[in-house]
C-alpha cells in the first residue's frame, strides 16, 4: 500500500451565500439556549412558587379569599405550567443533542415556538389572575390557547424528529 | 384598572415572542403562524372583553341595589376558608348559608320561563334574560307611596290621595335577592329608596314546583290585609348576618348594611376582624395550636356554657320584641355571640312573663292574647323557627343541662335538620336520662322498637307549625289532657293515636303515670281528638290534624282508610294552608295518588275535587272503623254528627307569625 497521499482536487473558495429566509442556528447553540432558557424558567417559577406559598403562610386574603378563587387558580396554573415548561425546555435541549437528523428548518421552528409557548402560557395564566371579573379571568387568559397551540407545534416537531430513522 | 392596560400587556407579551424568533421572523411559516395567532387573539380578545364588560356592569348594578357590606367589625366568610376549610365546607352545604342569596342562575329555583302570574288583580310577567331574572309588575314604589298616602288620610294627617289611575304604572324590575333554598323560595326587587328591597308577592314551592302568592303559604286569615314586606326592616333580622337597616328617618332612604347575606360564620362566632388580623402571623397560629387553648379573638359556641351557647342560636331562633325602634334601625341587634342575650335592647318574649314585664307596652301587658299568633295560650311557642323560646321553658335547659348543641351540630350533621350523629333517636335523651335505656318499655308502655318508644314522639310532638307543615316542638314536655283542654294544643298521644279520644288518653295516662283525670264533655270522652280538631278546631288545630293524618307512624297506629273523608272535607277549608296540608296528606293514600287539586283554585273547583275525593273515600266500605272516628260499622260516615261538628268550627281569625 502506498503511503503517498492522493492529491485532492482543490476547489475555488465559494462565494458567500445570501442568508436563507430561515437561517439555521447551530444545534449546539440551540442546545445552549434551551438549557439556559429552561433553567432560568424553572428558577423564575420556583421563585413565584415561594411567593405563593408565602401568601398562604401569611393568609393574604387577596389571594386566599373565597372571592379570589379565580386568581388563586390562575396563579397556581401559571406556576405549574411555567415550571413544567422549564422542564420541557431542558428535555428539548437533550433532544437536540440526541437527534442527529433533524432538518434545520423544523428544528429552528420548534425551538422558537417552544420558547414562545414557555412565555405565553404561564404569562397568560398570570395576567388572567391579575385582573379578574366576577369569577372570570381577565383578557390575559387569551394568551393561553395561543401558547397551547405553539407548544403543540413544538412537541409535534420534536416527536416527528425523534421518530425519524437514524439512517 | 381599565381594560386597555390588559391589552397593552397582552400586546407586549405577544410581541416578545416575535423578538424571540430573531431573524426567524422572515420564515414564511413562522410569519403565517404569528399572523394567524395575532388575528385569533384580537378576535377572541374583543369577544371576551364584551362578555366581561357585560357581566361586570350587571354585577355592579346588582351590588348597588342590595344591602351593602359592613366593613368595620366583620370580614365575611370569604376570609374564613383559608384557615378553616372543613368548617367552611360544612357551612357551605347548610341551608343557613343559602337563607338569603343574590339572584343568579345557580341560586334561583323558581320558574321564570315567560310565566304570567296573577295576584290581587295584577299581572306579573316573569322572564329570564341571560343570567338575570326579571319581572314586569305594578311599580312597588308607587304602591307603597299610595298606601302611605291612604294611611295618612285615614289617620287624619293628610287629605285624600288622588284617585287611582285606570292604568296603574307598571315597571320591569330585576330580581335582586332571594330567600330560602330548602322548602320554598321568596324573591326581592329593588325599590327607589336607597337599597330598599320589596317582596315580590309570590313564593316558589319546591315540592309542588309551583308559584303561590306569599299570603297563601302562611297560615293566615284569608280576610286579613295582604302582606307588604320590605326586606330591610323585617327579614334582615335573621336572614342575614349582623344586619343594620340604616333607614334615614327623614328621607326614608335605606343604606342597609349586612356583614353577609345569609347566616354565615360570624353570626355564630362573632365579628372576626381581630381574629383574622391576629392570625395572619404564622408564628401566632402555631403557638396557638401548641397551647391548645381557645383563641380569645373569636367565640366558639361549643366552648360556651349551655346558656350562652344557646343564646347564640336564640338571637335568631327566638321571638323578640324591639323596644327601641330607632336604635334597632341604626345599629341592628347589639347582641354578639358570647354575650348575654338579655342585655340586648330587643327582648325575647316569654308569654307568661309579659303581664309583669314593664319593658312591654301596656296594651300588650294587659292583653297578652295579642301574642297568640305566636304562642299557645300556655306560653309554648307555636310557630316554626323559634326553638329558643321552646328551650327557655324546658326544665332540662333551665337546669343548665341542655343546649342546642346537645342534639344539633353545625359542622358535623346532615344539612336537613342539622342533628348531630346518633341524635335522631333516643340517644339524644339518654345523654342525661340514661336510666331509661334499660327500662324503656316499662316507662313508655310501648314496645321498645315502636314509634311509641321514641322519646321525641311523646315529649317533643309536632305541635309547632310553619312552612306548610307541622314541626317538632322544642319545648320538652309531657303529654297532658288538661293542657290540651286548656290550650287547644293536641297532646302527643292523640297525635299518634288519631282514632282515640281524649277520654281514652286520660285513662291511659292515669293508669300508667297516675295523672289526674279531668272532667270531659261527651264529645271529648267518646270522639277521636284528631277528628274533633279537624272538624271543629281552629285553623292551627285543623292544619296539625291534617298533617298528622298523613304522618306514617300515626297511620300505622290508627289505620289509614278512615282519615280520607276528613282530609277530603278539609279540601274546602277557608284557610289555604289547611287545604294545602290536607291535600298533601291525602296524596299519601294509595287511592288518592292521582287526585288532581289546586289548593288555590276557585271555590267551585275545590268543591268539585272534594266531591270526587269523598266518592273515592267511600268507594268501598272503610276498613277498621270505630265509632270514635264517626264511622258506622257499615263503613259509612255518621253524617249528622260530622255536620254538627263542622258547623261548630272555630272561625276566629288566625294569623300564625312564622
Amino acid at each position: 500500500m502506498s503511503n503517498a497521499v492522493k492529491a485532492q482536487p482543490t476547489r475555488a473558495p465559494q462565494k458567500p451565500v445570501a442568508p436563507l429566509s430561515h437561517p439555521a442556528v447551530e444545534p449546539a447553540e440551540l442546545l445552549r439556549r434551551h438549557l439556559a432558557f429552561g433553567w432560568w424558567t424553572i428558577l423564575i417559577f420556583l421563585t413565584i412558587g415561594l411567593v405563593l406559598e408565602g401568601m398562604h403562610g401569611l393568609k393574604v386574603q387577596s389571594y386566599l379569599g373565597v372571592h379570589q378563587e379565580t386568581r388563586r387558580l390562575m396563579w397556581t396554573l401559571a406556576h405549574a405550567h411555567g415550571t413544567l415548561l422549564g422542564v420541557i425546555n431542558l428535555g428539548f435541549a437533550y433532544t437536540l443533542g440526541t437527534i442527529v437528523r433533524w432538518p434545520d428548518k423544523s428544528r429552528n421552528f420548534a425551538s422558537v415556538v417552544l420558547r414562545a409557548a414557555t412565555i405565553l402560557m404561564p404569562a397568560g395564566f398570570f395576567l388572567g389572575g391579575l385582573f379578574t371579573y366576577s369569577g372570570d379571568p381577565g383578557l390575559g387568559i387569551l394568551l393561553v390557547p395561543v401558547g397551547g397551540v405553539l407548544l403543540f407545534m413544538a412537541v409535534f416537531a420534536a416527536a416527528r424528529a425523534a421518530a425519524r430513522p437514524k439512517q | 384598572m381599565p381594560m386597555w392596560t390588559e391589552w397593552c400587556l397582552l400586546a407586549a407579551l405577544f410581541i416578545s415572542t416575535l423578538l424571540l424568533a430573531g431573524r426567524q421572523w422572515r420564515s414564511v411559516s413562522f410569519l403565517a403562524v404569528f399572523c394567524g395567532a395575532a388575528l385569533l387573539l384580537i378576535g377572541m380578545g374583543f369577544t371576551w372583553q364584551r362578555h366581561l364588560q357585560r357581566s361586570e356592569s350587571s354585577n355592579r348594578e346588582l351590588r348597588e341595589k342590595v344591602p351593602h357590606p359592613e366593613k368595620n367589625e366583620y370580614v365575611s366568610s370569604a376570609n374564613c376558608r383559608a384557615c378553616h376549610p372543613d368548617q367552611y365546607a360544612s357551612w357551605h352545604r347548610s341551608f343557613h348559608r343559602t337563607m338569603t342569596q343574590l339572584a343568579a342562575p345557580e341560586t334561583v329555583r323558581g320558574d321564570f320561563k315567560n310565566v304570567v302570574l296573577k295576584f290581587d288583580g295584577d299581572d306579573y310577567r316573569l322572564e329570564r334574560r341571560g343570567k338575570e331574572f326579571w319581572v314586569e309588575m305594578v311599580d312597588p314604589d308607587w304602591k307603597l307611596v299610595r298606601a302611605l298616602q291612604q294611611q295618612a288620610y285615614e289617620t287624619g294627617k293628610a287629605k285624600a290621595p288622588p284617585r287611582e289611575p285606570v292604568q296603574r304604572p307598571r315597571i320591569w324590575k330585576r330580581i335582586d335577592m332571594l330567600t330560602g333554598s330548602h322548602n320554598m323560595q321568596a324573591y326581592w326587587v329593588a325599590g327607589e329608596f336607597g337599597n330598599q328591597q320589596f317582596s315580590f308577592p309570590f313564593t316558589f314551592i319546591f315540592e309542588d314546583q309551583r308559584w303561590a302568592p306569599r299570603d297563601e303559604v302562611f297560615l293566615k286569615d284569608p280576610e286579613a290585609p295582604k302582606l307588604v314586606q320590605v326586606w330591610n326592616g323585617s327579614c334582615i333580622r335573621c336572614h342575614a348576618t349582623a344586619g343594620k337597616p340604616l333607614q334615614d328617618p327623614k328621607t326614608s332612604i335605606f343604606k342597609t348594611e349586612v356583614a353577609e347575606l345569609g347566616i354565615a360564620c360570624e353570626a355564630c362566632h362573632g365579628p372576626a376582624y381581630q381574629h383574622v388580623k391576629s392570625n395572619q402571623q404564622p408564628l401566632r397560629r402555631y403557638a396557638q395550636h401548641a397551647r391548645g387553648h381557645a383563641d380569645p379573638t373569636i367565640v366558639n359556641p361549643a366552648r360556651l356554657d349551655s346558656r350562652r351557647s344557646t343564646e347564640v342560636c336564640g338571637n335568631c331562633h327566638g321571638v323578640k320584641f324591639i323596644r327601641d325602634q330607632e336604635d334597632w334601625m341604626a345599629h341592628g341587634f347589639r347582641f354578639r355571640p358570647g354575650g348575654k342575650l338579655e342585655d340586648d335592647a330587643p327582648v325575647v318574649i316569654r308569654l307568661a312573663k309579659v303581664p309583669a314585664d314593664p319593658r312591654f307596652p301596656e296594651e300588650v301587658r294587659k292583653q297578652p292574647e295579642v301574642l297568640h299568633g305566636t304562642f299557645w295560650p300556655d306560653g309554648m311557642i307555636r310557630v316554626s323557627g323559634r326553638e329558643y323560646n321552646g328551650l327557655l321553658e324546658t326544665p332540662c335547659y333551665q337546669r343548665g343541662e341542655m343546649s342546642c348543641l346537645s342534639c344539633h351540630s353545625m359542622h358535623k350533621s346532615d344539612p336537613d335538620d342539622q342533628l348531630a350523629a346518633q341524635m335522631e333517636g333516643n340517644q339524644a335523651c339518654y345523654q342525661c336520662h340514661g336510666k331509661y335505656r334499660q327500662t324503656l318499655a316499662q316507662h313508655t308502655h310501648h314496645p321498645e322498637k315502636s314509634s311509641g318508644s321514641l322519646c321525641y314522639n311523646c315529649h317533643m310532638p309536632h305541635t309547632t307549625y310553619g312552612l306548610l307543615k307541622a314541626i317538632r316542638s322544642h319545648q320538652v314536655s309531657n303529654p297532658s289532657v288538661p293542657t290540651t283542654l286548656q290550650t287547644g294544643r293536641p297532646n302527643a298521644c292523640n297525635l299518634c293515636h288519631l282514632d282515640k279520644s281524649l277520654g281514652w288518653t286520660a285513662t291511659q295516662l292515669t293508669q300508667w303515670y297516675g295523672a289526674p283525670k279531668p272532667n270531659l264533655t261527651e264529645d271529648d270522652q267518646n270522639t277521636s281528638a284528631a277528628v274533633l280538631s279537624a272538624l271543629r278546631g281552629d285553623a292551627n288545630q285543623r292544619a296539625l290534624a291534617a298533617w298528622h293524618m298523613g304522618w306514617t307512624p300515626a297511620l300505622e297506629t290508627s289505620g289509614r282508610d278512615w282519615v280520607t273523608p276528613y282530609l277530603s272535607q278539609l279540601l274546602t277549608d277557608r284557610y289555604s294552608a289547611v287545604r294545602y296540608v290536607a291535600y298533601h296528606s291525602l296524596k299519601r293514600q294509595p287511592a288518592f295518588v292521582n287526585l288532581k287539586y289546586d289548593y288555590l283554585g276557585t271555590a267551585e273547583e275545590r268543591r268539585a275535587v272534594q266531591e270526587k275525593a269523598l266518592q273515592l273515600a267511600f268507594a268501598r266500605p272503610l276498613a277498621n272503623t270505630k265509632s270514635s272516628v264517626l264511622i258506622n260499622s257499615d263503613g259509612r260516615w255518621q253524617t249528622n254528627k260530622v255536620t254538627k261538628l263542622w258547623l261548630q268550627r272555630d272561625e276566629r281569625p288566625m294569623d300564625l307569625l312564622e
